[in-house]
């Protein structure tokens, strides 16, 4: 298990380049020529003001040296200043802003997870009953509905009529723990919808075909208690492909959370990329992009490592 | 005589369709239609049959993982046709078994260790520990494993080892009865050979009665001490492996054997000739739409009139045995003598 992960995180070095690479190209994609110097100077900016500029933050250097200078100071986890308040650094910007993302995200997973797990399971031991039904009614209900909508009518009665959460804003848990918690939980339920759907007909599906195969038959012949063939033989094996989709969601979770973002009024990471996009703010968006996939990496290395654990033929192949 | 293990009286099972919306009603599957038979300990009891014969049924059947429709089912005397909840667990410590696919009847998301001793945790409160490996060791060696395989998943073992692990997890319990069910099918033919010697031994070593399940007739009677022949449910011919294999007295044993391959070329050339009576193109009813009468004899090649009216009753057979069909009972009596030289003569009279 030790060489399966080291030969993941090994597989990471290279991923980690292209996704640097990346980051910089589509950002230095979006400045027009004199742009960044001219949203520094302000309106009205001279010619003397922008080209000093230029000279200033090296943008007159050709692309490849101004590339390895912003990856080599990024891996100091210097990311540069933000172009609009040169005083902010790019990192202080994402540190104060990234937990209150991984917070929601983990949140979401959690929640999301647990409950499509739980209704994977109750649908598969029956399929076709009354209760897989309504569930697969329900979680087509809730790929169809974007999760923030129902989160927004969620919030309704949880926080607004009942008072139990709060509608809006991040508090951070070395405030106040129980606040944080209140702050986070519409957002993470909200962008834990969709994951519950996609884990529910997932495990569905995988799970009805374990508890139809010949190893559950012949565990059944046993006698082997029915709580253990669901747990111990069916879900091991149902999990493996579930595993997969749990992974994929994890990342689109991570590029969905502006929307939940906007919507609670949040500042996460999310509203941070979509206001540098907006303003142009080349630096910021090069730092954060690189974090987030930095962030989907480690997701993509945790998903394969669970993997490992559940599948005995992957962890040893490989 | 020892009094059997397991007895099979008039054992009926049916599956019902069930009529859902937009959906019109399924009709009802009749899988198994009143076979008996009884198997001694120590004693093997083949049952033969082609694909959709009810063979598999008749195993799950006994194995209480499907309903019984009709008949009964006695071990040891007592009855097991419907076993209640708080006795299953003592019902599946006295019967075991052995399943086709050795690739998908091991959990491969666990170790040999798991699958072999969970039935043993289960039946006699051994938790995980040294105890419990010395046992899962003596049955990896009674099935002529090393040691070494306690560690292994199931994907690092040949089809062969697969189903040693198999039966060594059947025997874990030590059970009165194993069914092996197409247990050796879906192995090469020298596996085969190695893995029913491993059945022999066990059965020498432990007494467990076997039920043989198989569609090689040449296989089942290696094995067996009886064979029972099914054909759509009902049991056609029964009767000592010897006897059923060398005088068939029912028109389907005889079709069975004459498609076995032989390595004589002379008999192999009989053989071929005997294959050209039966109708080939003939399908067998469904089991969701049987025949009143014989339900062999749209591909019987000596059908007669009263074979599409009636159901013939179990005769004697030559051989010792029983056979059902209505050359033994009307028309040409044949009265148990076996039915080659008749279908042979018949044919060449065409």
């Amino acid at each position: 298990m030790a060489r399966y992960i080291g030969i993941r995180l090994l597989a990471m070095i290279p991923l980690l380049f292209a996704i640097a690479v990346i980051s910089f190209a589509i950002a230095v994609a979006m400045e027009a020529r004199g742009s960044i110097a001219g949203s520094v100077c302000g309106e009205g900016a001279t010619i003397e003001c922008i080209a000093q500029v230029e000279r200033q933050l090296g943008l007159d250097d050709p692309m490849p040296i101004r590339f390895v200078r912003w990856l080599a100071s990024a891996a100091t986890g210097d990311l540069g200043t933000s172009l609009t308040n040169q005083s902010v650094s790019v990192s202080s910007l994402i540190a104060d802003r990234i937990g209150a993302t991984l917070s929601i995200v983990a949140y979401s997973l959690v929640i999301g997870v647990a409950a499509g797990m739980a209704m994977g399971i109750v649908s598969a031991v029956r399929p076709g009953g009354v209760a897989d039904r309504a569930l697969s009614v329900a979680s087509a209900a809730l790929i169809a509905a974007p999760g923030f909508v129902l989160a927004m009518l969620l919030s309704w009665w949880l926080a607004v009529e009942w008072g139990w959460l709060s509608p809006a804003g991040y508090t951070r848990p070395s405030e106040s723990i129980t606040g944080w918690i209140r702050s986070i939980t519409l957002p993470a339920i909200g962008l834990a919808l969709p994951t519950v759907a996609l884990v529910q007909r997932q495990l569905r599906s995988s799970m009805t075909n374990a508890l139809q195969s010949r190893y559950v038959l012949a565990a059944r012949a046993r006698g082997i208690r029915r709580t253990s063939l669901i747990g111990e033989h069916a879900l091991p094996n149902a999990m493996i492909p579930t595993v997969t989709a749990i992974g994929f969601r994890a990342a689109a979770a991570l590029g969905l959370t502006f929307t939940v973002e906007v919507v609670f009024n949040i500042n996460g990471m999310g509203t941070l990329l979509t206001n540098a996009i907006q303003t142009r703010n080349v630096t910021v968006l090069q730092g954060s992009m690189l974090v987030v996939g930095i962030v989907v990496l480690v997701v993509n290395l945790l998903v394969d490592i669970s993997y490992g654990l559940l599948n005995p033929k992957v962890r040893l192949e490989r | 005589m020892t009094a059997p293990f397991l007895e099979v009286e008039n054992l009926h099972v049916h599956f019902a369709g069930r009529s859902r919306l937009f959906r019109s009603a399924m009709p009802t599957v009749k899988a198994v239609n009143g076979i008996s038979f009884a198997i001694e300990p120590h004693r093997t009891f083949g049952l033969v049959g082609e694909s959709g014969s009810g063979k598999s049924t008749v195993a799950r059947a006994i194995l209480q993982l499907t309903d019984v429709t009709a008949g009964t089912i006695r071990l040891d005397g007592a009855d097991v046709t419907r076993v209640p909840r708080e006795a299953e667990l003592a019902f599946r410590k006295r019967v075991q078994a052995v399943l086709q696919d050795p690739y998908s009847s091991l959990n491969q998301v666990h170790q040999v260790r798991t699958i072999v001793g969970d039935g043993i945790t289960r039946h006699f409160g051994i938790k995980p520990g040294p105890e419990r490996e010395q046992r899962i060791l003596a049955l990896l060696d009674e099935v002529g494993l090393a040691g070494e395989f306690l560690d292994r998943y199931p994907y690092e073992m040949s089809g062969g080892q697969r189903q040693r692990v198999s039966i060594a997890r059947a025997l874990a319990v030590a059970p009165g009865l194993i069914i092996a069910d197409e247990a050796t099918s879906a192995l090469d033919v020298s596996i085969q050979s190695q893995v029913i010697n491993v059945l022999r031994r066990v059965q020498a070593d432990t007494g467990v009665a076997f039920l043989f399940i198989g569609h090689d007739l040449d296989v089942v009677r290696h094995v067996s001490d009886d064979v029972g022949v099914m054909y759509l449910g009902y049991l056609v011919e029964q009767g000592g492996a010897d006897g059923v294999y060398d005088l068939p007295a029912h028109p389907y044993t005889e079709m069975l054997i004459a498609s076995v391959p032989v390595p004589d070329p002379a008999a192999q050339a009989e053989r071929r000739a005997l294959r050209q009576t039966f109708k080939k193109d003939t399908e067998p009813p469904s089991p969701s739409d049987l025949p009143v009468g014989c339900p062999f004899a749209n591909r019987c090649p000596v059908a007669m009139d009263i074979c599409t009216e009636l159901m013939p009753e179990a005769t004697a057979a030559r051989h010792g045995g029983h056979v059902r069909c209505h050359l033994h009972t009307s028309g040409p009596v044949l009265a148990g003598e076996s039915v080659v030289p008749y279908i042979r003569s018949a044919s060449t009279a065409r």
